[in-house]
């Protein structure tokens, strides 16, 4: 849970692209992310201990996850917006503390809308504040080894997974779940020294703000517009980097939901089932770290790194319920290795394309964007396939069809503008836009 | 003129060509039941106009037949008809609570004709029959060995198909309505037998023996246990000051009508009822699950042991349950040794960071946001060097 100030990296630190603190974001990155992603994976240790409780229905107890995941996704334009009008370090430490406050009101709790409002909304809230902050700042102290850093950050995920969830299991045992969500709002707390680590980096819009003075309505509403980066969304370029990674995250969680249902569906037990998914976890994990490393060698660019990664997430979606009717366990459970591998492997090189399309100054509040809007891609992704699999009556409808929304995805990258080009164009504001 | 007639005389017998007779697609068949079952009869007709189905009952022999029409409800609401006219007619009567005098010949009648009902004149076309045969016989006496299995670790079930004359294809045996695999056989023997070796809590219910002949027939045997009674779970965990749920469930055949809940002191028992101790305590019982909720938990009192017992009408079936109290404040210690770990690391980023101060103007020009100016980029030109070395 701390983090030493003295993380050296594996390779010697050069110039602009690395540093001792650089490292040390990368560290901070490690355990925010892991904070906010493993606890959000997590949540479904209380989920019996609510139904039981509340007396409610299930469907009414996994409201709060959605609820908490949506806020997260939904508040990420703002926390962006936050950071280009005021300081990263003071919204991240912000979210850490709303995140935290988020879980220690909800152990004390009486009704179902309470734990709405706190651990979904508020916990949301302050989860948006923190990650897309962090990431940005990470991507800032890193050009080429912005993949590495942030492959090497997001590896906690899939950790965290591993640990919290015995962990929880654990503290509800001896501490009953309001006690349990006491102790996780502290360990939330823990996003906030993260927060401190960073470091100002004189990029703020501060400056700009200045020139627009004055409370008029039409004044505001511009510094409103500059910090979310809205002007974004009238460029080519980001429209279709925003629709591809949407059906990218349409397609790219379907295997998390389905994969068990589909072992048990082809006759698998349920041990064998659950094995395939901690493996294709500790894969992902493995994915994120390879895929960051490789990436930063710098042989090719980054969106074509992407591009290669999620085809090959897509096909070996596709390739998942064709393996499941051969009826052969290692033949699932290799393909669910490389699917895992690939997956983790695309998360990693997702964000450090942003810069590139929009340039370096306006990432922040773009990856924002990208957070809110992708979100639209996972709230549909899900549903749709189960819909497929209720209306088919197997799984191989929606588990082709996801793999398809990852190909389409990749075909629509393809249009952007010098794409067939084989080196990155130069790092100024006006990279993908000419 | 004349046209006219012709035309219309054309149109007569075109009408009277696109018309066809009834006639049977579907007949009624013959069955044969035991008393208080059920029968159904189905009868399909197609003509044009679509004609109309009726259901009479045969009497006696020829000569001397008496027919009765039945109508739905007849036979105190025994009967029931279910029509239906589209395209063609379909009928179908249920008889319920079969009983002797039903035996007999059942008619389905049909007839397109207008002027079928009419009572003045003689109808041109019959009505079309088709007949079907109900026999209702009596359930054949099957002996049963023995009749009830009481609180027995083993037994041997048999069933022994006496007075009947109808042919055996097999027989198999059912418990708790679902077919046991290794019973079937398709010898016509009357006799039958099952063994049960271990008789557990699981294995007592309602066994069946089920002769297949037509129609089947089957007797059932009894086998009552001990009932069984287990906690969901052995330890249980509550706050102090908010509720607590303990739970038994209990399986066996037949099961539990009685729940007790008790609170073992250190001497004997204390029993907690649901109208004695009252906001306290709540009890809610059903055969197969019982549970206790303590409300408003207290350290000292509400802490210890707890027994279910289930009594049924062969015997008493007890679990026993620990509840542990924690005080509210339990979480709290470990909590607030997280929020000062926090704020120590908080303070300490803080303090070296105002420590580094000075020195903090030069580190950040090298190190973190070099890659950042790119759009302040007109007076360093050396940055610029760099960033294309680096790239």
């Amino acid at each position: 849970m701390t983090k030493s100030k003295e993380e050296t990296p594996s390779e010697e630190a050069e110039g602009p692209d690395g540093g001792v603190w650089a490292w040390v974001m990368v560290g901070a990155l490690f355990v925010s992310s892991g904070f906010v992603f493993g606890l959000m994976r997590s949540l479904g240790v209380f989920f019996v201990e609510f139904v039981q409780y509340f007396e409610e229905s299930a469907q009414a107890i996994s409201w709060i996850t959605s609820i908490a995941v949506a806020a997260q996704q939904f508040f990420s334009p703002m926390g962006a917006a936050l950071c280009n009008a005021y300081d990263a370090r003071i919204v991240v430490m912000t979210g850490g503390c709303l995140a935290g406050l988020g879980f220690i009101l909800a152990s004390q709790a009486t009704c179902l809308a309470h734990l709405y409002l706190t651990m979904g909304v508020i916990t949301g809230l302050g989860w948006g504040l923190v990650f897309t902050p962090m990431v940005v700042s990470v991507m800032g102290y890193f050009t080429r080894r912005s993949a590495l850093a942030l492959g090497l950050g997001f590896s906690s995920i899939g950790l965290s997974s591993f640990i919290f969830n015995p962990l929880f299991q654990l503290l509800v045992e001896k501490y009953a779940w309001r006690g349990a969500l006491l102790i996780m709002g502290g360990l939330s707390l823990n996003i906030v020294p993260c927060g401190a680590l960073i470091r100002r980096q004189k990029q703020s819009k501060a400056p700009a703000k200045v020139d627009s003075d004055g409370r008029s309505c039409s004044a505001r509403l511009q510094r409103i517009y500059r910090y979310l980066e809205l002007s974004v969304f009238v460029e080519r370029p980001f429209l279709t980097f925003c629709a591809a990674i949407t059906l990218f995250n349409a397609g790219y969680f379907v295997p998390y939901v389905h994969l068990v249902a589909l072992s048990r569906h082809v006759g698998f037990s349920e041990y064998q089932a659950a094995f395939i998914m901690s493996v294709t976890g500790a894969t992902d994990i493995l994915g994120r770290v390879v895929s960051g490393w490789s990436a930063a060698r710098g042989c090719m660019r980054m969106v074509h790194i992407l591009i290669l990664w999620t085809s090959l997430t897509g096909v070996f979606i596709i390739l998942l319920p064709l393996s499941s009717m051969s009826g052969s366990y290692p033949v699932l459970l290799t393909v669910s290795l490389l699917y895992g591998f690939c997956g983790g492997a695309l998360t990693s090189v997702v964000f450090p394309v942003v810069p590139q399309i929009v340039g370096v100054e306006r990432m922040m509040g773009a990856s924002g964007l990208v957070q809110l809007i992708e979100s639209i891609g996972g709230l549909l992704g899900a549903p749709l396939s189960g819909f497929l699999k209720d209306v088919t009556g197997n799984y191989l409808a929606s588990f082709v069809v996801a793999g398809s929304f990852l190909l389409l995805g990749c075909l629509i990258l393809t249009t952007l503008p010098r794409f067939f080009q084989c080196r990155d164009p130069p790092p100024s504001s006006e990279t993908f836009l000419g | 003129m004349k046209l006219l007639w012709g035309f219309s005389a054309l149109l007569l017998c075109c009408y009277r060509a696109s018309a066809s007779t009834a006639g049977f697609i579907k007949s009624p068949l013959s069955q044969m039941k035991l008393i208080n079952d059920s029968a159904e009869l189905h009868c399909e007709v197609i003509g044009n106009p679509i004609p109309e189905v009726q259901w009479w009952f045969v009497e006696g022999e020829e000569p001397n037949e008496t027919f009765t029409q039945l109508f739905d409800g007849a036979r105190d609401d025994r009967v029931r008809i279910n029509a239906t006219y589209i395209a063609h007619a379909t009928s179908t009567i249920h008889l319920t609570s079969l009983t002797l005098d039903d035996s007999g010949t059942y008619e389905c009648r049909a007839s397109n004709d207008p002027d079928r009902n009419e009572l003045k004149k003689t109808p041109k076309i019959k009505w079309i029959r088709s007949q079907a045969n109900v026999i209702v016989i009596e359930m054949p006496n099957i002996i049963v060995e023995p009749a009830e299995v009481i609180n027995q670790t083993s037994a041997t079930l048999s069933c022994n198909l006496t007075d009947s004359t109808l042919p055996i294809k097999g027989s198999y045996w059912t418990h708790n309505g679902k077919v046991i695999e290794n019973s079937k056989n398709t010898m016509d023997s009357p006799h039958t037998v099952l063994h049960l070796d271990k008789i557990t809590s699981q294995s007592g219910g309602k066994y069946e023996c089920v002769f297949q002949t037509d129609p089947e027939v089957k007797q059932t045997i009894e086998v009552k246990t001990t009932p069984h009674v287990a906690a969901y779970k052995h330890s249980e965990h509550g706050n102090e000051k908010d509720k607590a749920m303990l739970v038994c469930v209990s399986h066996g055949y037949p099961l539990p009508v009685d729940w007790h809940w008790f609170k073992l002191e250190t001497d004997g028992r204390q029993k907690p009822i649901i109208n004695g101790t009252s906001d306290k305590y709540e009890i809610k019982s059903t055969p197969n699950k019982t549970s206790l909720i303590i409300h408003d938990l207290n350290i000292n009192e509400d802490m210890g042991e707890y027994v279910c017992s289930g009594t049924s009408e062969i015997g008493i079936a007890t679990d026993t349950i620990q509840l542990r109290v924690r005080s509210r404040l339990a979480a709290l210690w470990p909590f607030l040794g997280i929020v000062a770990e926090v704020i120590v690391l908080v303070t300490i980023i803080f303090i070296y960071e105002k420590r580094r101060k000075p020195d903090e103007v030069n580190d950040d020009d090298d190190s973190g946001s070099a890659p950042l100016k790119s759009n302040s980029a007109s007076n360093h030109k050396d940055k610029n060097v760099r960033q294309r070395n680096s790239n």
